[in-house]
Parts: structure tokens; C-alpha cells; sequence
């Protein structure tokens, strides 16, 4: 498809102008004397859960596809098609349907990314016992089914 | 079921004279789903610093009690205390104190080895330094590979380390080793040789008899919900009380009746011609038969004296729990 082409060559394209020789993460880690996000308090552990649902979310390819490639897609498509000339009337007033299409598909790609993915995720983090292991620890259960709820908006 | 209750009797002794507190004390635990009664009346101690090894076949209330230990369920009768808190209402920092490896668990996905642990980290007050957890599990090498690309040893080792990053007291290991090639269940065993060592109190439960008597400094055998016997790998069920078997092939000339009295008495056939002797006086039989053998100037092929192994007294005991 054309594009994940477009991404391959853009991961290419950005490896090759920052070569990942970042610092390891683990002796990021295993440095840093900070405290952890629990002890600092419920604000931090959600500020925690977030950062790392997010990365995880970022790297998701079919997630990523569909939370910003997608609605892309369908806003370059529907607007070279019908937006050019074409009104539509919504109340007594005339909008031109590019004008129309707009905020139609930033309202989908919205609800796709909020609430679509969201059932996906927690149906499949719940089959794959990944919930059940974070029942596990100390971190509330409410707190990280709620970030999961947010995060994908 | 006289050397069961002799072998709790003696556990209790053990229980009372040892200085080391209680870290689970369940006592009549009960489970009843609906009609079936799943666990029926079980006590158990593991105190601190112990590795218990919990054995059982499947369906044998094993799941399900460990569950309740882990405050997932909550039991029908009985009392249960861990880290002395009843786990199904355990207060807020109960948790902190215990590590869970479930039996089945994804991994994140998207995140690499370091960045669970870094997750999981924060979810306690006081985690382990995530290097030194890495080290212990030995994935240091792994540390910047996504969780997702890790072989099923690796995967199963991060379920470790996660499990040991909030630095817990008491850790519980759910079949930490099914699925294993031998090689990644030996390296799997030094791990959980190496929490003995941090001092951690270790509940295990497993499949592998050998996996029990390599690790475990007590065992309790569950079958049909209730135990059946309980205690040391070398004392479990009566193993080092009852008897040992000899067995050993007879060339060709003497027949069995050519046996001195005394043995010949107790001698049978095994199949392939072997010939088989009961024994509760190992040292005494070996001398009266091999004087005999050497007497007649007889080779005694495929001399062997053996013990019941774990397995036998495992597989004795559960079976005629399922029979009674």
C-alpha cells in the first residue's frame, strides 16, 4: 500500500538524519534516583500510564494508521471529488461540501480513534491476561481502565 | 493415610518450633462453585523465606486456591491470612508486598523489555533499580528488544521480572515453567533459586515432580481439594520409610529357589526375567545376596536398588484420591 511505502521511506529518511544511538533506556533508568510515579502521588501514576499507553499506541501500526493516516485519506479523497463545486443547504444555509466534508470526517476519525480502538484494546489486553497482571499490582484498577478510555482521542 | 497425618504431624512440630513467622496461614479453607465443592477444608503454612511447592493435576483445586491466596477470588469458608491481611480485603499497600506470575499473561505490546519494567515499576512505591531486576532474570541483553519479539523462555522471564521489580516480599509462581525446553527450564531455575537467596518467600505450584525436588523446601500434594499429603521433598508421603526395590537379571545356571531362604521367600519375576525383591533392610539384603552370588562365583547383572521417586508417591497419592 502506498502508504506504509510512504512511512517505510520516511523511517528511513529519519533513522538516517538521527541514527538511534540514543542512550539506552536502562541506564536511563537505573540512574535516575527519582522517585517513582506511585510514590509521587495518584497525579504522577496517571501522568505515568499515559506516557507509556501513548508510546505503545504510537507504535501500533494499525493504530497509528487509523488515528491520523486515515481521516487524511478520507478528507483528501472526499474533497478532491465533491468539494470543489458543490454546495449542500444544512439549515436554510448553504455550505460548499468541502466546508461540509470537514467537520463531518474530523468528527468520525474522533470517535474511530476514541472509542473504536478502545474496545479493541481492552478487549485484547483483557485475553491476553494483561489486565489481570496489572490487578496485580498496587496501581488502582480504575485509574488505568479510565487512561485507557482517554488516551485515544 | 497413616503416613500423611504422621508427615502434618511432623510439619506442625516444624511449624511450632520454627522462629520464622508465618508468612500464609490458610486453615478449613472452603470453595464451592455451585454444587461442586472445589477445595474442601485445607490448611497450609509457608513461612518466611521458604520456597512451598504447591502440586496437584488439573482440576484439583490448585487454581483456584492459589487465587484466593492472591485475593482474585474469595473463598467460601475458612480463614486466610497473606502478609497478615485477609487477601480479599486486603488495605491499600497489600499489594506492594506480593509479585504474581500468572499462568498466562501477554506482554505490552509496542513497549521493549526495559520500558514494561519501567512501567511496571512505577505502579509501586519502592520497585527494584529496573538494571539490577534485568540482571536477575538475565535479560539484560534483551533489554532494548520489543517485548513482542522475546522466545517463550525470554517472554516468560520478563513475566518475572515483572512480578520482582516492585521488590515483593512474597512472590507466587503459577507453572512458571511449562512450555520449557530443558534448557530454559534449568536457567528458570536458578532464577527462582536465586529469590531464595534474596530471601523471599516463594509459592510455587507446577506440573514437574522434578521441578518440586530441585526447588521446593516443602511440598503439598492437593488432589480432589483436599491435601494429601504434605512435607519435605525427602520425606513426602512416607518416601524415605518405605521400601526400596532390587532388582537384578540371573545369568542363565541358578534358578530363583537356588536364593538363599530368607530372600527367596520374597523374591518375584519381573517381566523381561529380571528378578524383583522387595526390601525394608537394604544394607542386610545386599550382603546376603551378593555373599550367595559370590559363593557360586555368579555375575548379578543389572544389580539396582531403587527408591519410590517423587513421581511414584505423586502419582499414588493423587490417583487414589481420585479413586476414594
Amino acid at each position: 500500500m502506498i502508504i506504509s511505502w510512504l512511512y517505510r521511506r520516511f523511517r528511513a529518511w529519519r533513522e538516517q538524519r538521527h541514527p538511534t544511538t540514543a542512550p539506552s533506556s536502562v541506564s536511563r533508568v537505573t540512574e535516575s534516583s527519582r522517585p517513582s510515579a506511585a510514590a509521587r502521588g495518584p497525579l504522577a501514576l496517571l501522568g505515568h500510564q499515559v506516557r507509556f499507553d501513548l508510546l505503545a499506541s504510537f507504535r501500533n501500526p494499525r493504530a497509528r494508521f487509523f488515528t491520523f493516516v486515515f481521516p487524511i485519506l478520507l478528507l483528501v479523497v472526499f474533497a478532491s471529488v465533491f468539494g470543489n463545486h458543490g454546495t449542500t443547504t444544512i439549515d436554510g444555509v448553504r455550505v460548499s461540501l468541502s466546508r461540509y466534508f470537514v467537520g463531518g470526517i474530523l468528527a468520525l476519525s474522533i470517535i474511530t480513534a476514541a472509542y473504536a480502538s478502545l474496545v479493541i484494546t481492552v478487549a485484547t489486553a483483557r485475553e491476553e491476561g494483561l489486565l489481570k497482571r496489572r490487578r496485580a499490582t498496587p496501581a488502582p484498577p480504575a485509574g488505568c481502565s479510565a487512561v485507557r478510555r482517554s488516551r485515544r482521542s | 493415610m497413616l503416613t500423611n497425618s504422621l508427615d502434618v504431624a511432623v510439619a506442625e512440630r516444624l511449624a511450632t518450633s520454627n522462629s520464622s513467622h508465618a508468612v500464609i496461614e490458610v486453615r478449613d479453607l472452603r470453595k464451592r462453585y455451585g454444587d461442586k465443592e472445589a477445595v474442601r477444608s485445607i490448611d497450609i503454612t509457608v513461612r518466611a523465606g521458604e520456597i512451598f511447592a504447591f502440586l496437584g493435576p488439573n482440576g484439583a483445586g490448585k487454581t483456584t486456591t492459589v487465587e484466593i491466596l492472591e485475593g482474585f477470588r474469595t473463598a467460601t469458608g475458612g480463614t486466610v491470612e497473606v502478609l497478615g491481611a485477609d487477601p480479599a480485603h486486603a488495605p491499600s499497600g497489600w499489594r506492594e508486598r506480593i509479585g504474581i506470575v500468572l499462568q498466562e499473561s501477554g506482554v505490552e505490546p509496542g513497549l521493549t523489555v526495559a520500558e514494561c519494567l519501567e512501567l511496571y515499576a512505577g505502579y509501586y512505591r519502592a520497585p527494584r533499580p529496573i538494571g539490577e531486576t534485568l540482571d536477575l532474570v538475565g535479560l539484560r541483553e534483551q533489554a532494548e528488544q520489543r517485548a513482542t519479539a522475546l522466545s517463550g523462555g525470554q517472554r516468560r522471564r520478563l513475566d518475572v521480572a515483572l512480578a520482582l521489580v516492585g521488590d515483593p516480599e512474597l512472590v507466587f509462581l503459577d507453572e512458571p515453567t511449562t512450555g520449557f525446553d530443558p534448557a530454559a527450564r534449568r536457567a528458570a531455575w536458578e532464577v527462582i533459586a536465586g529469590l531464595r537467596a534474596l530471601g523471599k518467600t516463594v509459592f510455587l505450584t507446577t506440573h514437574y515432580m522434578e521441578e518440586a525436588e530441585q526447588l521446593a523446601d516443602r511440598i503439598a500434594i492437593i488432589a480432589e481439594g483436599v491435601i494429601v499429603a504434605e512435607g519435605t521433598p525427602q520425606t513426602l508421603g512416607g518416601r524415605d520409610l518405605a521400601g526400596a526395590r532390587i532388582t537384578f537379571a540371573l545369568p542363565g545356571g541358578p534358578s530363583m529357589d537356588d536364593l538363599p531362604a530368607e530372600l527367596a521367600k520374597r523374591a518375584g519375576h519381573e517381566p523381561g526375567g529380571r528378578v524383583a525383591l522387595p526390601s525394608t533392610g537394604v544394607a542386610a539384603d545386599l550382603h546376603l545376596l551378593s555373599g550367595w552370588a559370590i559363593e557360586r562365583e555368579l555375575e548379578l547383572n543389572d544389580l539396582e536398588v531403587r527408591r519410590p521417586t517423587l513421581e511414584d508417591v505423586y502419582l499414588n497419592l493423587t490417583t487414589q484420591g481420585s479413586s476414594s
